[in-house]
């Protein structure tokens, strides 16, 4: 099947799944159970929502979070592309130091985001140092991960033709592996996105996650729910702008 | 000229145990020639064209090369780069090159005006022209080609056979070619080593002699006929099963 008709049918069921999804809640919490302790009313949802972008500053709270979490992850995979002919080279030559690094992977990151509030308190430039740290060490393990899907013709092709390790490691191995790995970028920023939160949460620092505690120390359920539905949006919306720029620069998957 | 003298590889399994896959390959190949080995499935036909570009060691034996110019290896396996059009694979480790030539390059494969086109979704034969040309763009001593057309549907196929010879005849390229298909081993060669199987080893070598220019209608003809029955007659002396007397 053509990859542009593949990708036609997910978005159609991906949106028909939506729909459905809001119909059923529209139905459910509108007329059936108005009023419960699960989800708000819809009408309430609607009228609320203007009003939350005034009480809780919620142009603020996006333009500091996303940012962060954004010029974060730029900010990494930069350092990742730049650098990613040594580490290639690194975890080809060196595959046991690499293995022993792995434990990091089941070091808790919620742990570092409490250690990094501690340390830093409540400084916006504490929030993206850590951001800015914790995507560079997914970026770079996902990296480091995809390693071994490589195509080794393409890399015993190069090497006939007399290229270097560097070279083939840099001009070779990374390019054929970079459609997976910037992939791999829209998992990491929905990771970044909670970790992020859960800093702010913490700090009490002008974010979303800010806006979270704010919302649960005044019982604002619609608050909440809001808020929920404005960073469910965002996330949708930066999933699609990582994958549109894949398309457009990593065709050759 | 090259010439491959006692060349034997050993592997280990994964019990430790030393297991030979062939032993004392002698043969030459002649400068602007193609020449085919054919030999069984798993008689370490990929190994030794690795060995001869360099691409492994060795535990035995040498090769010894005329010239400074490299031996390319084409693996099966597609190895034009998707990420770069057909011209920028054409360049790839050239340190200098003449402007001029790669396009006459570009247009010897049949891939004229598909110059700033990419490898990836195109077919099989697509992206072996490319890995072609680029491999000439590297003037090599000798182009090592495994099983190229084990992928490749019956159009592509002929048209690349034709090509292979076309390129031999007009640029004085020499081809080492490996298969397991007696029709185009014929169809393609000036000479054909057999190899047995466990430990292989080269064990007759053939040479071809049909018209330097062919067409396909040269597979019908007593002489080719009697080429596949002389093949066939060696290897059913050595019981090896896994040859594919196939037609093209």
């Amino acid at each position: 099947m053509p990859k542009e008709l593949n990708h036609k049918i997910m978005m159609k069921s991906k949106v028909t799944f939506v729909l459905v999804l809001l119909f059923t809640y529209i139905i459910l919490f509108e007329f059936i159970l108005p009023f419960n302790k699960v989800l708000p009313k819809p009408s309430l949802l609607y009228e609320s929502f203007l009003y939350i972008w005034k009480d809780y500053d919620l142009l603020s709270a996006l333009a500091i979070t996303s940012t962060v979490i954004y010029l974060a992850i730029i900010l990494a995979y930069l350092v990742v592309y730049v650098s990613a002919g040594i580490i290639i080279k690194f975890a080809l030559e060196y595959p046991d130091a690499i293995e022993k690094l792995k434990v990091f992977r089941y070091f808790p990151a919620f742990f570092i985001a409490i250690l990094f509030s501690y340390w830093f308190g409540d400084s916006l430039i504490a929030e993206f140092v850590f951001a800015f740290l914790t995507s560079f060490a997914l970026i770079l393990f996902h990296l480091i991960s995809e390693i071994k899907n490589h195509n080794p013709v393409y890399a015993d092709t190069a090497s006939n033709l007399g290229l270097n390790k560097y070279s083939i490691c840099s001009k070779v191995i990374f390019k054929d592996i970079q459609p997976n790995h910037f992939n791999g970028l829209i998992r990491i920023h929905y990771y970044l996105w909670i970790l992020v939160m859960i800093y702010e949460f913490i700090n009490n620092i002008g974010g979303f996650g800010g806006v979270y505690k704010t919302a649960l120390i005044y019982r604002d359920f619609v608050g909440l729910f809001s808020v929920a539905l404005v960073i469910s949006i965002l996330i949708l919306f930066g999933s699609i702008v990582i994958n549109y720029i894949k398309e457009k620069l990593f065709f050759w998957e | 000229m090259i010439e491959i003298n006692n060349l034997s590889k050993f592997y280990s399994d994964q019990f430790g145990n030393k297991i030979q896959l062939f032993k004392n390959i002698s043969f030459t190949i002649e400068d602007a020639q193609i020449t085919t080995i054919i030999a069984p499935v798993g008689s370490g036909k990929t190994s030794l064209l690795k060995i001869l570009s360099g691409l492994e060691k060795p535990s035995e034996g040498s090769v010894d090369l005329k010239s400074d110019n490299t031996i390319i290896f084409l693996s099966s396996e597609p190895s034009s780069y998707p990420w770069l059009s057909v011209k920028e694979n054409i360049l790839f480790g050239l340190k200098k090159y003449d402007e001029a030539k790669i396009n006459e390059l570009i247009n010897v494969v049949g891939l004229e005006g598909y110059g700033e086109h990419f490898p990836n979704n195109k077919s099989i034969g697509f992206r072996f022209r490319i890995a072609l040309a680029r491999s000439l763009a590297h003037n090599p001593e000798c182009i090592c080609i495994d099983e190229p057309f084990n992928k490749m549907d019956l159009q592509t196929k002929s048209e690349v056979y034709l090509l292979i010879r076309k390129i031999s005849f007009e640029q004085k390229t020499t081809f080492l070619f490996t298969t397991t298909n007696l029709t185009e081993a014929i169809f393609l060669s000036d000479q054909i080593y057999l190899m047995g199987k466990e430990p292989a080893s080269v064990f007759e070598s053939i040479k071809i002699d049909l018209d330097a220019v062919r067409d396909l209608s040269i597979i019908n003809t007593d002489k080719f006929k009697e080429y596949i029955t002389q093949v066939e007659t060696h290897f059913k002396k050595i019981d090896a099963k896994k040859i594919l007397f196939k037609t093209i």
